[in-house]
């Protein structure tokens, strides 16, 4: 019988309990939501990750990403069984997306983590912001997850246009399937109506740090700095800054008033991107049981 | 703040996620050794090139990003922190300053994709024994495997190539604000091989023959793999691996496609077997060298400080 064990809990800015030491002044004999609860009173950080460990091989990762609301994100975007041998291409390609996103996610909050160990007894535990320069993978891993953000709300964009527009001519990416002429015609209202906001609120703005990523210069990620800072018990927090206005695309014109963290930020809008692709699934799942569709192609 | 230098290695990783030692799936090595004698010794007997050094960390040491350890082709060993070392003094408003960020990046990815590989080969080959203990007739030579965990690969080779994309824009606008002896034409072509070309004239010769070689070894494979990561079909194309037999162990192959301009998933070959931590290894220890000879060439030129980048201000 293989033994799964919990070993360590890794809430947002780096904060964590390894289950062998308990190393956060939580009592790690309790269950993984007692002590989630006792990190959110004490410090205000939701649990992000359960680091797992089982004894026989697995070719799957165990860890357990978690959402914002304390359930487990999902692994991709779950259509009716008599669509898969029909489209078995729908949705595959946005949940390939989402996972590479989960898992740089994943490997940002183990980071997080580590460097918090790390400085630990290196800290003044004065409460006090201290500068750290040294680890731009907080931001390779940041780069990642807004490039894979981009292309699963593009993908997703795709599938809406096979399965409710189905015509020459697909749009490039998610924006362009907005604009789109026949998009207010095909596409439920109901669906248009998640879909025009969550672009607004946060579609844009993933756009906007995923061209600065590719587009931009990024000079300024080498002179701005994380922080640490630890508490009277060596407890470190790290907080590494994004842009509040990725928008500004330039680097002297980005503003960091708002405290924006790289974990946390990504970590909600992969969340969130998750949503738009159930809303998006369910969508297309009640439309194909309700009327059916014999004509979707893979193709451009 | 407080920091300790690695000194004891944790482990040396290979080609195809191969190491070496007195355990279980491991290559067998004389006896204790240097590193260095032990990669010579292991690509000696079994054709395999050393890749990454791991060390274990002492607690008290507070350096993770030199914790790993990049084995470039030549034999250079390069982490985050001596890469950093090597653009101390460059000024962090700069051409070289965005270039060291992008590099730092390739190296990062890579050395996860080794890592990934690593801990993948060692659970494959427990996975195999059990098969080969329970089928006499399993497999025995080179085969391919359905592998649910290759997509980890696939994203860090998304992220090598579109890091060593940037890394290669960046160079373009480092070697023009360099060599560019026409004033009149204030920016370089927009493509990196047509920049090489309206270049070649004013650069040194040995960079020159350095760059020509990396665009042709791997420069427009970088920048297409790219282009379909970025905008066409996904890398993943094939979920499989292919489990190679070397010496009396595993080593282990995520395949990526032969050809890096074919941009739909249904139309990728994998007849040349191109194994995606090998070609990324090839292209972060290219990046790696050349940069550091353009950056010479910077300080020869003592522009390094005036190298603002344009696009910045």
């Amino acid at each position: 019988m293989a033994q799964v064990t919990t070993e360590k809990l890794i809430f947002e800015r780096g904060l964590y309990i390894d289950q062998a030491k308990g190393t956060i002044h939580a009592d790690h004999s309790r269950g993984v939501l007692e002590q989630s609860q006792e990190v959110f009173d004490r410090y205000g950080a939701r649990l992000v990750l359960i680091v797992r460990h089982v004894d026989l091989v697995t070719f799957d990762t165990l860890d357990v990403l978690l959402r914002p609301d304390g359930n487990r994100l999902a692994d991709g975007f779950g259509l009716p069984v008599q669509m898969f041998q029909p489209y078995p291409f729908l949705l595959a390609d946005a949940s390939y997306e989402l996972l590479g996103a989960a898992y740089h996610c994943r490997m940002m909050a183990v980071r997080y983590a580590e460097i918090c160990e790390a400085l630990q007894s290196q800290i003044p535990k004065t409460g006090e912001a201290v500068p750290i320069k040294t680890h731009h993978e907080i931001y390779f891993r940041f780069d990642a997850i807004m490039t894979k953000a981009r292309k699963l709300l593009d993908r997703l964009a795709w599938d809406i246009w096979r399965f409710f527009v189905n015509r020459p001519g697909r749009p490039d990416n998610f924006e362009q399937m907005l604009d789109d002429r026949d998009i207010a015609d095909r596409v439920p209202s109901d669906l248009l109506d998640c879909l025009r906001p969550a672009w607004n609120e946060l579609g844009l703005q993933i756009k906007h740090y995923r061209d600065n990523v590719h587009h931009l210069p990024r000079s300024g990620a080498c002179s701005f700095s994380g922080s640490v800072e630890a508490d009277a018990h060596a407890i470190c927090q790290l907080t590494m800054p994004i842009p509040d206005n990725p928008e500004a695309k330039c680097e002297r014109l980005f503003e960091y008033q708002s405290g924006k963290d790289a974990l946390t930020y990504s970590w909600e809008a992969l969340a969130y991107l998750a949503d738009i692709g159930d809303t998006i699934a369910n969508s297309i799942a009640s439309r194909f049981l309700s009327h059916g569709c014999d004509d979707v192609h893979e193709g451009r | 703040m407080g920091a300790m230098m690695y000194t004891k290695v944790a482990n040396l990783v290979f080609e195809y996620g191969l190491d070496c030692g007195n355990v279980p799936h491991s290559l067998a090595v004389t006896g204790p050794a240097t590193p260095n004698q032990i990669a010579e010794e292991v690509t000696a007997k079994y054709g395999v090139r050393p890749l990454l050094i791991s060390y274990e960390r002492d607690k008290d040491c507070t350096l993770l990003h030199e914790q790993d350890t990049l084995l470039t082709v030549s034999g250079l060993q390069v982490n985050l922190g001596s890469l950093e070392k090597s653009f101390i003094g460059i000024h962090t408003e700069s051409l070289l300053a965005d270039l060291h960020y992008e590099l730092a990046g390739v190296l990062f990815h890579c050395m996860a994709m080794v890592r990934l590989y690593s801990a993948a080969r060692r659970d494959l080959c427990v996975f195999m024994e059990v098969v080969q203990r329970d089928d006499p007739i399993s497999p025995t030579t080179d085969f391919s495997l359905d592998w649910r965990g290759s997509p980890e690969v696939y994203f860090e080779f998304d992220a090598v190539v579109s890091k060593a994309k940037r890394v290669l824009d960046q160079w373009r606008l480092v070697l023009w604000e360099l060599f560019n002896k026409n004033k009149k034409a204030k920016d370089p072509p927009r493509r990196f091989w047509k920049t090489l070309q309206t270049l070649a004239s004013s650069m040194p010769e040995q960079l020159k023959k350095g760059l020509l070689e990396a665009w042709q070894s791997f420069g427009s494979d970088v920048l297409e793999y790219r282009e379909n990561v970025q905008h066409f079909g996904k890398s993943k194309g094939l979920s499989s691996c292919r489990l190679k037999r070397i010496g009396s162990t595993w080593g282990l192959t995520v395949l990526i496609p032969d050809d890096s301009k074919v941009q739909s998933d249904r139309d990728y070959k994998y007849d040349k077997k191109r194994d995606a931590l090998s070609f990324c290894w090839n292209v972060t220890s290219a990046l790696v060298l050349l940069t550091g000879e353009i950056i010479s060439a910077a300080w020869d030129s003592g522009s390094q400080l005036k190298l603002a980048n344009p696009l910045s201000k």
